[in-house]
Parts: C-alpha cells; sequence; structure tokens
C-alpha cells in the first residue's frame, strides 16, 4: 500500500437479505485527489458510500477483504467508533441540503453541533470558527449567514452551508453524493469549484454522480458502476475519452451535449411500428406560427409588493419545429409554460393559438381547443391520479373525460402505448409501479391521446438517469418527425435544450435576454449572461 | 432522505412486504370483529338464552359456567343481553359515524370548492362547533330535540362532523392543488368532471380509513349517552344501557357492567387497530 492512500477498498460486497447490491467492489482514493463513483440509480454507487461511513442500515450485511481509512481498519466498528469516524474523518455532503439541515436550526448551530462535541474550543473560538467555516465556502456575509434557517438559504448557500458542517472538523475525506444534482449550472459551477479547491488544499474526496460532466471537470479517477459492480476504472481521461467497457461506451453516447439536433443518443432503437395505425397529422396551417406570445407580462403579489415574474416576454413557435427556454429556476420559464398552456391569464400582452386569442378569453371558449396543445411534465406521477391504471389514464384522455364501460378504446391505448415504445402488459398496471422512464412513457402518451398539435415539454427528462433520459429525448425527437408536432420546450439543461431544440430564448429574472437560432445561440452567445451560463454548463472535457 | 428510500426501496421485505404484513393484534382484532358481525347478523345462533325473559329467581347470580357472563337483578342472562346488545349498539356507531361524514362531506366540499368566502364561513363555524367538547355537543342537540334512540344518534353522527369536515377540506384543497387536477385541465376537463373524477375520490379515500378509527369511539360515545339514560330506554339490551343499570349494584354485582364494558373496549379496540393498519397501508 503506497502511503499516500487514504481510503483503500478491497473486495467490498453490501447485501439486505436477498442478495448483495453491491458485489466486490474495489477501489481507493489518495489525499488531494478525486475518485467519482458513476452509475445510474440502482448501480450500487450510493450504498457503497454509505457503507464506508457505516449508514447502510441495519439489515444491511456487509463485507470486505478491507476498509482502511488512513490505515486504520473501518471494518467491523462499533456504533461508537462509528459516530467518532463520521465528521472526524469522513464528511459526508448529501444531494438535498434542505432535508439534510435541520429546518428548525440556524446554520451556525447546525456547524457548532460538530465542534463542540468533538473538540474542546471554547465557546467564542467555536464563534471564530463557525464563521471562518462560512467565509472559507464563500458565503458572502458568515455572520448573517450564521443566524439564518436553512430554509431562508437558496439552494446554492444551503449546499455551501452543508459543505461547511461536513469540513467543521477537518475531515481527510469528503464523500460527496450528488452534491450538484438539484442546482442551478452557475450555481452548481461554484460548488464545484469549492470542492475543486477543497480536493487542492489536500482532502480526499469520494464523488458520487451520474454526470459525467461534473465528473470529468473535477475527479482524477473514475469508477463505472452499473448492476452493483465495478466495470472499469482509471484515469478519468483515459476511461472517459477511450472508454473500454460497452456500458461506458452508452453512458458517455447519451449525454445530450456536443450531439447536434437528430442524432440518437439511446443505443436502442425504438420502433414505431406500423405507420398506418398512427394518427395521420393534421393538415397545417400554411407556415403561419401555432403559438403566439406578444409581450406577455405576469405580476404576483409578495410580501414587500409586486413580483414580475414574467417581464415582456415574446415569442413565436413555428409549425412543426421546437422552440427551446432555456433559463435558472426562478427565471419564469415555468410562469411562462403556463400562460402558453392557457392555466393562467397574463396581466398584460396576449397569447395566440394557431392565430386566434388563447389568453384573455373564458375556460369555456378554451376548452374546445385544448386538445391542440398537450403538456408533459418534469414529475409524470404527481400528474397521474394515483388511483387509476396506465389504462384508465389513457382511457380517459381519448374519451374526452367521458365515462366509458369497461374494456373501451382498448385498440387506442394499445396504439398509444405502442408509439411511445412500451409493452401493452403495462396498462394493467398503476403508475406508482413504473419506473421514470416508463411513466415519462406515459405520460407522453396520454398528452398525445387528444392527438394535439402542440406539445409543452416542462423539463420532461430532468429527474430521468441519463440513458433513460436519452431514451425519452429521442422518442419525443421520432415524434416530432412523425407526427409534425411543435414543441415548447423548457429547461435548466443546456445540453438538453440544444439537443432538441431549432430555436432558443434564454430567460434570466423574467425576461428574454436572447433569442434566435440554436446554433446560433450555442455558438456565438451575444448577450453576457447567455456566455455566462454557457460557460457555467458542465461540459465533458478532457485533458 | 432521498437516498435513504431510494436504498430502502431495494431492500425487498423491509417496506412493501413487510408493512403488508398482518400483525398479531389485527389478527386479534379480526377476530374480535368477526365475532362482532356474527352477533349482530345471527344473535340467536350464539347467545343461549332469551335477553328479554326474566326469572327473578335466579337473579344476581355471578359467572358460570351455565350463566358465562352471570345474570342481572331480574335474572336475565348477560351473555345473551351482550351478544343481543351488539346489534343496536354497533348501528348506532355506524348510523352515527356515517351520518357525521355525510354532513362532513358537504361542509368540506362547500368550504374546499365553493370559494373564499364560502371557506371562511364553514371555517368559523367548525371553529365554533370545535370549542365545545363533542360529547358535550351531543348532548346540547338531545337537550334541544329530546332523547331516543335516533337522536343521540343523530347527535353523536353530529359531533363527530366537525373533524371529518376539516380533513375532508384539507385533502380536497390538497388535491385541488395538484398536478393531476392541473393535467385534467390542459386535457380540457369540465370543472366537474375533475371534481366527480379526480378530486372527491382522492379527497374521500383516507376519510374512509380514518371512519374507521372513528367508529369505535362512536359506539363508546352512543353508549355515554345511553348510560346517561338518554338512548335506547330500558329494558333493551343496548350496552351503554346495560352500564348504566348495572351501576346501581357495582359494589355486588360487578359482573354486571365489566362484561358490557369490555365488550365496548373490544369494539373500540378491535376497530383502531384496523384502521390503523389500514392507514399505514394507504400510506405506502
Amino acid at each position: 500500500m503506497r502511503a499516500d492512500v487514504l481510503l483503500q477498498v478491497d473486495d467490498l460486497t453490501v447485501g439486505f437479505g436477498a442478495g448483495p447490491v453491491v458485489k466486490g467492489v474495489s477501489f481507493s482514493v489518495e489525499a488531494g485527489q478525486c475518485l467519482a463513483l458513476v452509475g445510474e440509480s440502482g448501480s450500487g454507487k450510493s450504498v457503497t458510500a454509505r457503507a464506508l461511513m457505516g449508514l447502510a442500515g441495519d439489515t444491511a450485511e456487509v463485507s470486505a477483504g478491507a476498509m482502511n481509512l488512513s490505515g486504520a481498519s473501518l471494518k467491523d466498528l462499533s456504533p461508537r467508533q462509528w459516530r467518532s469516524v463520521r465528521g472526524q474523518e469522513i464528511g459526508f455532503v448529501q444531494q438535498d441540503a434542505l432535508v439534510s439541515l435541520d429546518p428548525l436550526r440556524t446554520v451556525g448551530r447546525e456547524i457548532d453541533d460538530a465542534l463542540r462535541l468533538r473538540t474542546k474550543l471554547s465557546r467564542s473560538d467555536r464563534q471564530a470558527r463557525v464563521l471562518k467555516l462560512l467565509n472559507d465556502v464563500g458565503m458572502d456575509d458568515p455572520a448573517l449567514r450564521a443566524g439564518q434557517r436553512s430554509g431562508e438559504l437558496s439552494g446554492g448557500l444551503r449546499q455551501r452551508a452543508l459543505i461547511a458542517s461536513a469540513v467543521a472538523l477537518n475531515p481527510a475525506l469528503i464523500i460527496a453524493d450528488e452534491p450538484t444534482t438539484a442546482l442551478d449550472a452557475t450555481v452548481q459551477a461554484q460548488v464545484l469549484e469549492l470542492l475543486e479547491s477543497l480536493r487542492d488544499a489536500g482532502t480526499g474526496l469520494l464523488l458520487i454522480s451520474h454526470d459525467l460532466a461534473v465528473v470529468s471537470r473535477i475527479a482524477q479517477h473514475v469508477a463505472v458502476m452499473s448492476g452493483g459492480r465495478i466495470v472499469e476504472q482509471g484515469p478519468t481521461a483515459a476511461v472517459l475519452g477511450d472508454p473500454q467497457h460497452e456500458y461506458t461506451k452508452q453512458l458517455l453516447k447519451a449525454v445530450p451535449s456536443g450531439h447536434p439536433r437528430g442524432t440518437r443518443l439511446s443505443a436502442e432503437k425504438l420502433h414505431v411500428r406500423d405507420r398506418a395505425v398512427l394518427p395521420k397529422p393534421l393538415t397545417r396551417p400554411d407556415s403561419g406560427p401555432v403559438l403566439e406570445a406578444n409581450n406577455l407580462t405576469k405580476t404576483f403579489p409578495t410580501s414587500n409588493g409586486l413580483f414580475t415574474a414574467v417581464d415582456n416576454v415574446s415569442f413565436t413557435l413555428a409549425a412543426g419545429s421546437t422552440l427551446g427556454l432555456v433559463g435558472e429556476s426562478g427565471s419564469g420559464k415555468t410562469t411562462v409554460a403556463r400562460m402558453a398552456l392557457g392555466l393562467t391569464d397574463p396581466d398584460d400582452g396576449d397569447v395566440r393559438l394557431f392565430g386566434e386569442p388563447w389568453s384573455g378569453i373564458s375556460e369555456k371558449e378554451r376548452r374546445g381547443r385544448r386538445p391542440l396543445i398537450g403538456a408533459v411534465y418534469q414529475d409524470p406521477l404527481s400528474s397521474f391520479d394515483p388511483r387509476m391504471t396506465v389504462e384508465q389514464i389513457l382511457v380517459d384522455a381519448v374519451s374526452g373525460g367521458k365515462t366509458v364501460r369497461a374494456g373501451a378504446h382498448r385498440d387506442d391505448v394499445r396504439r398509444l402505448l405502442d408509439m411511445v415504445g412500451l409493452p401493452g402488459a403495462v396498462a394493467s398496471r398503476g403508475p406508482r409501479n413504473l419506473s421514470g422512464g416508463q411513466r415519462q412513457r406515459v405520460a407522453i402518451a396520454r398528452a398525445l391521446a387528444p392527438e394535439p398539435r402542440i406539445v409543452m415539454c416542462d423539463e420532461p427528462a430532468s429527474s430521468l438517469d441519463v440513458s433513460i433520459q436519452a431514451q425519452v429525448l429521442d422518442l419525443l425527437d421520432e415524434l416530432q418527425r412523425e407526427l409534425g408536432l411543435s414543441y415548447l420546450f423548457i429547461s435548466h439543461d443546456l445540453g438538453v435544450v440544444r439537443h432538441m431544440s431549432d430555436h432558443v430564448a434564454v430567460m434570466q429574472r423574467g425576461r428574454i435576454v436572447e433569442q434566435g437560432g440554436s446554433e446560433q445561440i450555442f455558438t456565438a452567445p451575444e448577450h453576457p449572461y447567455t456566455q455566462r451560463l454557457l460557460e457555467a454548463s458542465p461540459r465533458l472535457v478532457l485533458s | 432522505m432521498s437516498m435513504m428510500s431510494k436504498v430502502r426501496r431495494r431492500i425487498p421485505g423491509r417496506t412493501s412486504q413487510a408493512h403488508r404484513k398482518v400483525t398479531v393484534p389485527e389478527m386479534l382484532a379480526g377476530a374480535v370483529v368477526l365475532f362482532l358481525v356474527a352477533a349482530v347478523a345471527f344473535p340467536a345462533a350464539l347467545a343461549p338464552f332469551d335477553p328479554l325473559a326474566i326469572n327473578p329467581a335466579d337473579g344476581f347470580q355471578g359467572p358460570s359456567l351455565e350463566h358465562w357472563f352471570g345474570t342481572d337483578e331480574s335474572g336475565r342472562d348477560i351473555y345473551s343481553r351482550v351478544i343481543f346488545g351488539a346489534r343496536p349498539s354497533l348501528l348506532i356507531g355506524a348510523v352515527a359515524t356515517a351520518i357525521g361524514i355525510g354532513l362532513a362531506l358537504v361542509l368540506g366540499s362547500l368550504a374546499g370548492l365553493g370559494g373564499k368566502a364560502l371557506d371562511f364561513g364553514v371555517g368559523r363555524l367548525l371553529e365554533v362547533l370545535f370549542a365545545l367538547p363533542g360529547l358535550l355537543l351531543a348532548l346540547v342537540f338531545i337537550a334541544i330535540a329530546g332523547p331516543g334512540v335516533v337522536t343521540s344518534t343523530v347527535a353523536v353522527g353530529l359531533s363527530t362532523a366537525p373533524g371529518y369536515a376539516r380533513i375532508i377540506r384539507g385533502q380536497i384543497i390538497q388535491v385541488r392543488g395538484s398536478g393531476m387536477v392541473e393535467a385534467a385541465v390542459v386535457l380540457g376537463r369540465t370543472r366537474w368532471q375533475i371534481v366527480r373524477r379526480h378530486l372527491l375520490p382522492n379527497a374521500l379515500s383516507p376519510v374512509f380509513v380514518i371512519a374507521t378509527l372513528g367508529l369505535g369511539q362512536a359506539v363508546v360515545w352512543a353508549s355515554s349517552l345511553s348510560f346517561l339514560g338518554l338512548g335506547e330506554p330500558p329494558p333493551a339490551a343496548e350496552w351503554g344501557a346495560m352500564l348504566a343499570a348495572g351501576r346501581t349494584y357495582l359494589t355486588t354485582a360487578w359482573w354486571m357492567t365489566f362484561f358490557p364494558g369490555l365488550f365496548i373496549v373490544f369494539t373500540a379496540a378491535a376497530s383502531t387497530v384496523l384502521g390503523r393498519g389500514l392507514q399505514r397501508r394507504m400510506v405506502r
């Protein structure tokens, strides 16, 4: 064993009664280096991380040839010994800082806890240390932040606070489980910088991530996990630049950024079996825009006056094309989407659907034309009635909400499932018993049931694993070509938007700061915000 | 947290199956309910004696092989009376719960669907009702409407309604703002279609689980009213009325109050255990 090896894991196996979830995994992390465990949900990477902290759970059976941290074994520790390892030797940064921090306690107290229990510092020394830690993680006003609760902080600040509490005791190793997954691109870049600086200061970093772009930026070594095993590991540039294992190749291919529009992302060929059973494309109105938004403005009352969520936004969606709407959270994308769907009326400006007014009219007037525009949401599960099976959901969508006898529209259900590449057997199941990708396919099938001309896609693939995301994006692309659909495509992920869109509008604080052809925006952005966004967005960089 | 749940989902036998497994208390509760249902349906098959037949010579006998639960002051068999008492006692509880939920459904739907003004009005009305303890509310109603089986049933129903109404209102408001309702609007559904198809079914399903819990409470309250002489008049074999009749002889003939009381406790406990079990399974 080399002297600078911080964490050495040999043949780690973790099981929960019915067969192992992690099967004989070996890797090592050196001081001042970052090892990334990459894989999709269910690959065993999070269980591996938790086993290293003694948090795999009471029912877990953990066995390993060796599990050494700084030369001391982590095998068969008592709960008490684990407690002193956690925090002191290993810092843990979780994905969701909102649930990891106690909402009722201030950030300062949260960090102070670790110091109070594990050091002999005086109260004022601890106070000073808390402020220094908050300053070190890049908080703008440490004294103010220390007095705030997690709910009062933005996502990026929360993640920093969590990192500050993880490094409070100067642990030699930090385990970060998807530390930036829920964050906007620019915030993500800042958090990654912070982790990078900790790594450069000599801390070992074990990064768990599904995002290859993030990994390529900060990890020196990569271990790709699939089905509980490490299928490939080595230096980042070698593994990602010249992947040997089939699974690694698939993962890399599924990353949307860098693949021009129209290229397939998933390996699996989606079949649209029989063209004859597809709904025939309706006649398109001659080249006119299908959806127009003119000078939309929407304000919401808040405790300190009116908040302008959408400010003078105009765009047009051309028939058969995709308009991508990019922006970070809070930029007003979703409010624009709701106005486009006729769920909220703008305070000012108007929306026109096929040239006819779509905003400022009564729901009764709108209802007849609602079939023209469908919607696919980020979280399909919450958009389904939990009491209904897939068949009932689709029958409801096909029948226009009329009560029909059982077994009616069976052919339509079959056709819709076929269209989105799902087997007919799915029909009898509830959405809860489907995988994330299957659910989103059902949501797409439901949106297509009334034969819409426009589909509003609000982050349709953001909560999915990269290979599943690739399949869903491919499916949307294929359906657009087959059916001549127009998409209003909303996402915070620049790579996805670039891959899907013909035109792009960039939103910041309720305004569209720049719009134009997709390639032009992504290759020659003019507005400083677009440039910043592009810079911050993680790309697969192989040095 | 999110990771924990992810990890858990993959552990077989931990949540999904383990939560569905029937526990020992649940089996016992199920047995009690089966017995009670049998008593309601075929009391004559279970009871060895006529519940109303008087035999003063056999009065005040303690529990024996012939009279399992003893006899009362007129020599009536307590066991037979308890069996025959299941029907009126449980009927009052069930009907009262149904009245409570029916009333709550109206109030809760008005508050949840009728707009701000109605929500405010119903909300204040419920607060006034909440300010009075349930049993007191029932007593006030009986004071106005007069004693009797029907009024005491309605009284219990009335006093349980505010609790259910709040739950229904909350459920409706929660479902109203959910993605599924928005998705239905986008599909072009009318308000009425959404209410009928999504709002009410989803808002009501948890209420039925809670009603199982409430049933036991309603039986206890109905018995309390009978005990106070406001329900079934004697010599009817109703559990609460039996308690009332036995209380004079509590020091000499404990069995006259003990066994009817025991059955009230069994009923309440069994419905509570089953209700909790249902609740646990509903919340995944």
